[in-house]
C-alpha cells in the first residue's frame, strides 16, 4: 500500500480513536448524573447526552452527513414517522380514563369515571 | 475455489450504492419497530413514575454500563474495519473485525450473567416476581421489567444476528474481490452502528432513572 494510503490510515484510526474517547466521555458523564439529584432534569440529561452519542456514532461511524440525498431522505422520513407516532399515541395518553397519566388534570378524569365531585367549589 | 468477477456496483440515481440504501431503508423499519416500544415505555413511565425510579435501581447498573462501554468500542472497531476494507489494508481490517466480534461476544456473555442475576433477585415478571419496595409500586415496577426484558431481549437477538453477519464478513476476506468485501463491510458496519444506537437510548431509559 503507498505511502499516501498509510498516512490517510493514520488520519482515519486517530478521528475513530477521539470519536470512541468522547463517547466513553459521555458515557461517565452520563452515568455519574444519574446519581445526582436533578429531579425533572434527571430525563432530559440522560436523554440528551444519549442524543449526543446517537450524533457522534451517527456523524462519524454512519457517515449521515457524507450521505446522498436519498439516503437522508429515508432517515428523516423514519424520524418524521416515529413522532407521527408517538404523537397520535401520546393524544390517547393525554384524555383516556383508565390509567391516567401523570400530567391529566384531575377534573378531567372525574366525569369519565363517574366519581362524586370533591366538595371544592367549580 | 471460484472468485467472483467484480461487477459495477449498482446505485441509486443520486449516486449512493444501492446496497447501502437497502440497509437504511432496514434500519428505518427497525427505528419504528423499537419506537413502539419507547413509546410503551414513555407511556408506561409517565403513568407509574415512581415505581420505574425505584424499579431502575434494581438493574445491574455495573453490568449495564460495561456492556455500553464494550458496546462502544465495538462500534469504534467496527467503524475502522470499514474504513481498513476501504484502503484495501486487509490485515487490519481482519484484526478489527475480530476485535469487534470478541467485544460484542463478551457484551452478549454479561447480558446473560446479568439475566441470570435478575432471575435470582426475583424480577422476572409473573407469579415469582420480588421486589422489596413500596407495595404501590409494585405493579408499575413489573411494567417495568417486562419492558426492560422485552428490550433487551430484542436487542441481544439483534446483537446475535450482527455477530453472525460480521463473522461471515470475516470470512469472506480473501475469498472475494475486493469491491464486494468493501460493500459488505459497509452494510454490515452500517447494521451494527444501528445496534449501538439502540443499546445508547435504551440505556439511561433502562439503568438510570434515578440513581439518587
Amino acid at each position: 500500500m503507498s505511502s499516501t494510503g498509510h498516512h490517510h490510515l493514520a488520519g482515519v484510526m486517530r478521528r475513530t480513536a477521539a470519536v470512541w474517547l468522547a463517547l466513553l466521555v459521555l458515557l461517565a458523564l452520563t452515568c455519574s448524573a444519574a446519581y445526582l439529584d436533578l429531579g425533572a432534569g434527571r430525563l432530559a440529561v440522560g436523554l440528551g447526552i444519549a442524543l449526543a452519542k446517537v450524533m457522534l456514532v451517527g456523524w462519524f461511524f454512519m457517515k449521515v452527513g457524507q450521505s446522498g440525498t436519498l439516503l437522508r431522505a429515508v432517515l428523516t422520513l423514519a424520524l418524521v414517522t416515529l413522532a407521527l407516532l408517538f404523537a397520535l399515541s401520546g393524544a390517547d395518553l393525554l384524555v383516556r380514563a383508565w390509567a391516567p397519566a401523570r400530567f391529566q388534570a384531575p377534573q378531567q378524569i372525574e366525569p369519565l369515571l363517574a366519581l362524586p365531585a370533591p366538595r371544592h367549589a367549580r | 475455489m471460484s472468485t467472483l468477477v467484480a461487477r459495477d456496483e449498482a446505485r441509486a440515481p443520486d449516486g449512493t450504492p444501492a446496497a447501502r440504501l437497502g440497509m437504511w431503508v432496514f434500519i428505518a423499519s427497525e427505528v419504528l419497530f423499537f419506537g413502539g416500544l419507547l413509546f410503551a415505555y414513555a407511556a408506561a413511565r409517565s403513568t407509574h413514575a415512581h415505581a420505574f425510579a425505584m424499579a431502575s435501581r434494581h438493574t445491574e447498573i455495573v453490568i449495564g454500563t460495561a456492556n455500553t462501554a464494550l458496546l462502544l468500542t465495538s462500534s469504534a472497531a467496527v467503524a475502522l474495519a470499514s474504513e481498513a476494507a476501504s484502503a484495501r489494508a486487509w490485515r487490519l481490517t481482519r484484526v478489527a473485525l475480530w476485535a469487534a466480534i470478541m467485544l460484542g461476544a463478551t457484551f452478549l456473555l454479561l447480558k446473560s450473567v446479568e439475566y441470570g442475576l435478575d432471575w435470582r433477585h426475583g424480577l422476572i415478571p409473573g407469579p415469582g416476581f420480588r421486589l422489596d419496595g413500596p407495595a404501590s409500586d409494585r405493579s408499575g415496577a413489573e411494567v417495568f421489567f417486562s419492558l426492560y426484558f422485552l428490550m433487551t431481549s430484542l436487542h441481544a437477538l439483534h446483537m446475535l444476528v450482527g455477530l453472525g453477519l460480521l463473522a461471515w464478513l470475516t470470512r469472506q476476506l480473501g475469498r472475494r474481490d475486493a469491491a464486494s468485501i468493501v460493500r459488505h463491510a459497509h452494510v454490515t458496519a452500517l447494521y451494527w452502528h444501528f445496534v449501538d444506537v439502540i443499546w445508547i437510548v435504551l440505556y439511561p431509559l433502562l439503568y438510570l432513572v434515578d440513581r439518587s
